[in-house]
């Protein structure tokens, strides 16, 4: 789960990849996404992180697969480069560097 | 047992620095001279390979540190140098104005304003020939004659540089995979050079850098790469891939097929990408796709080509862009501005452009659930399921201060995330329940404790938190 910059509302990140906004009190519902990888029937999707503008952001899978989405009419963000794990661990959570 | 968690060594630390720092293989991806993942991204620059045999020149436009920079201005990281080798031999009548040691010496400065602005330099056998026969084409494979031969002196040359790769042979074609690794004789009755051979010839002067193999069918065909590859003592083995959209390669279906269980395996550098439609559609379908799969790829060719012939990238030497290459220059921006991702393993360790040092890891031991940044970006915190907050530093950054927890839970793994507060003075953990607890950073006083509106007692279904930007409250998530 990731909220907006502003306050005023978030994503919900399902186990499928699904991102799906949410709004706090009164304020619009936040736009929805254009996902570049979905994990269809399988449970995979661990954690999602917004752009620091909101424009769009990432998913991560439990292989450590990074997925780029992009909010409403924005481009999305580019792919970053495939996560190598060490042998049997499993990516828990992504986060955006300064 | 966060008392235990906390005296796991930690692992030695790495930071970047700007420019080239080395490339080497790691497992099937690169990395610089810090340790951190490397893809190049960039452009061939052609002319060294035919100039010279024609008897007109070395370069085809200009190579003065100008046009070098103009190159960079790309943000591209390499550069692949198509060579001749019978230029750089000095053979087969070539003049000496345009090889021997003047062609040794132009391709160093060459090398040598590459690395300046920050650009590894991808050194490629691109024309041969057997024999007298002076080196004027590609040809189906590396010669016996004299391959080998200038791969020890070019090797050997470049011996001391970190910032090389070396290009084996360009776009091996109408051959066997036998053929490919270990020679034959060609159809018109000339012996090549197998890779194994080009590989054995460049170690045999000691030098270490990375080398690439590139695949059958003028280098679109990876499908038997991963049996027949060469044995590589060194360790540094990769293979090159070139797709065109008129190539035989040319479908997402088929990297996927081919390219990808090789990308699985070793570094894949596709050291020529183009199109011959002056438009950029297919480049960038290959990159998004090599863009997920650590695939490294240099455009073709940084000339003032037609786009619909070379494919030239630019229409002047002061990178101007073609209607194709503009969609280079833009992917390879979007790159560079790229938001910098950072991945937590269950072993603790986080993943990323900049290298991470943690202060508590567990390899072997999922246990790590989530983490947290610094409003500065600088590092960060890890929590341990047992509501250990560990800090962590990103590059050179120092070490944030140690958390001051107000619980834990001693042998259950039972905490879920964990949340930095704006200031940066603490933050939250939440536990599977729903319950949320405060910690402080450093010497920082506790935040103070929060109201719940929901909490699900013996339940482990919390799983995600998020505090507002003011840090006045937040939202949990359940499952």
């Amino acid at each position: 789960m990731a909220l907006t910059a502003d306050g005023a509302g978030g994503y919900v990140l399902d186990g499928w990849g699904g991102v799906h906004p949410f709004a706090i009190g009164t304020s619009p519902l936040p736009a929805g996404v254009a996902l570049s990888t979905y994990w269809l029937n399988r449970d995979v999707a661990r954690s999602m992180v917004l752009t620091t503008d909101g424009t769009g952001g990432y998913t991560l899978a439990e292989d450590g697969t990074v997925a780029p989405f992009s909010v409403g009419a924005a481009a999305a963000p580019p792919a970053s480069a495939p996560v190598t794990l060490p042998a049997n661990a499993v990516a828990r959570a992504i986060v955006l560097g300064g | 047992m966060v008392a235990s968690l906390l005296s796991t060594p930690t692992p030695p630390a790495h930071a970047s620095a700007a420019g080239p720092t080395g490339v080497r293989v790691v497992g099937n991806h690169l990395v610089d001279g810090s340790g951190t993942t490397l893809r190049l991204v960039g452009a061939n620059r052609s002319g060294l390979e035919y100039a010279c045999a024609q008897g007109w020149g070395l370069f085809d436009g200009p190579s003065d540190q100008t046009s070098v920079d103009a190159m960079a201005a790309w943000h591209m990281n390499a550069v692949r140098v198509p060579l001749n080798e019978d230029c750089w031999l000095g053979i087969n009548g070539v003049s000496p104005a345009y090889s021997g040691t003047n062609y040794q010496a132009a391709v160093h400065h060459y090398v040598d304003e590459l690395h300046a602005d920050g650009l590894i330099a991808i050194l490629d056998l691109h024309w041969s020939a057997p024999g007298t026969t002076r080196a004027l084409s590609q040809q189906p494979m590396a010669d016996a004659d004299h391959s080998p031969a200038f791969w020890s002196s070019v090797a050997g040359s470049f011996r001391a540089d970190p910032n090389v790769v070396f290009d084996l042979y360009n776009e091996p074609h109408d051959i066997s995979w036998s053929c490919w690794r270990d020679g034959c004789t060609t159809s018109t009755g000339w012996p090549t050079a197998g890779m194994q051979q080009l590989v054995d010839a460049v170690r045999a002067t000691g030098a270490t850098q990375p080398v690439l193999a590139a695949g059958l069918g003028w280098a679109g065909d990876l499908s038997q790469w991963l049996t027949w590859a060469p044995t590589d003592p060194a360790g540094q083995l990769a293979a090159s891939a070139h797709l065109y959209n008129f190539s035989g390669c040319n479908t997402a279906a088929c990297w996927d097929q081919t390219v990808a269980p090789v990308a699985a395996k070793v570094p894949v550098v596709t050291g020529e990408i183009g199109e011959n439609d002056c438009a950029h559609g297919f480049v960038d379908a290959y990159m998004a796709w090599a863009d997920r799969h650590g695939v490294s790829y240099l455009g073709w060719s940084w000339n003032t080509a037609d786009c619909a012939g070379g494919p030239g990238m630019i229409s002047t030497y002061d990178g101007a862009p073609t209607s194709f290459g503009v969609g280079l220059r833009s992917h390879f921006a979007a790159l560079d501005e790229a938001p910098a991702t950072y991945v937590l393993d269950g072993y603790g360790a986080l993943h990323g452009p900049a290298a991470v040092r943690s202060s508590d890891a567990w390899p072997g031991w999922n246990i790590a659930r989530s983490s947290a940044l610094l409003p500065d970006g600088t590092g960060g915190y890890v929590l341990d399921g047992w509501g250990g907050v560990h800090p962590f530093a990103i590059g050179t950054h120092p070490m944030p201060p140690s958390a001051t927890l107000s619980a834990g839970w001693d042998q259950w793994d039972i905490a879920r995330a964990v949340a930095v507060l704006p200031t940066g003075a603490g933050g939250y953990v939440l536990d599977g329940w729903g319950g949320v607890h405060p910690f402080a950073i450093g010497t920082n006083p506790m935040p103070p404790s929060v109201t719940l509106s929901a909490y699900w007692a013996f339940h482990d279904i919390a799983r995600g938190m998020a505090l507002t930007a003011d840090g006045t409250g937040g939202y949990v998530l359940d499952g």
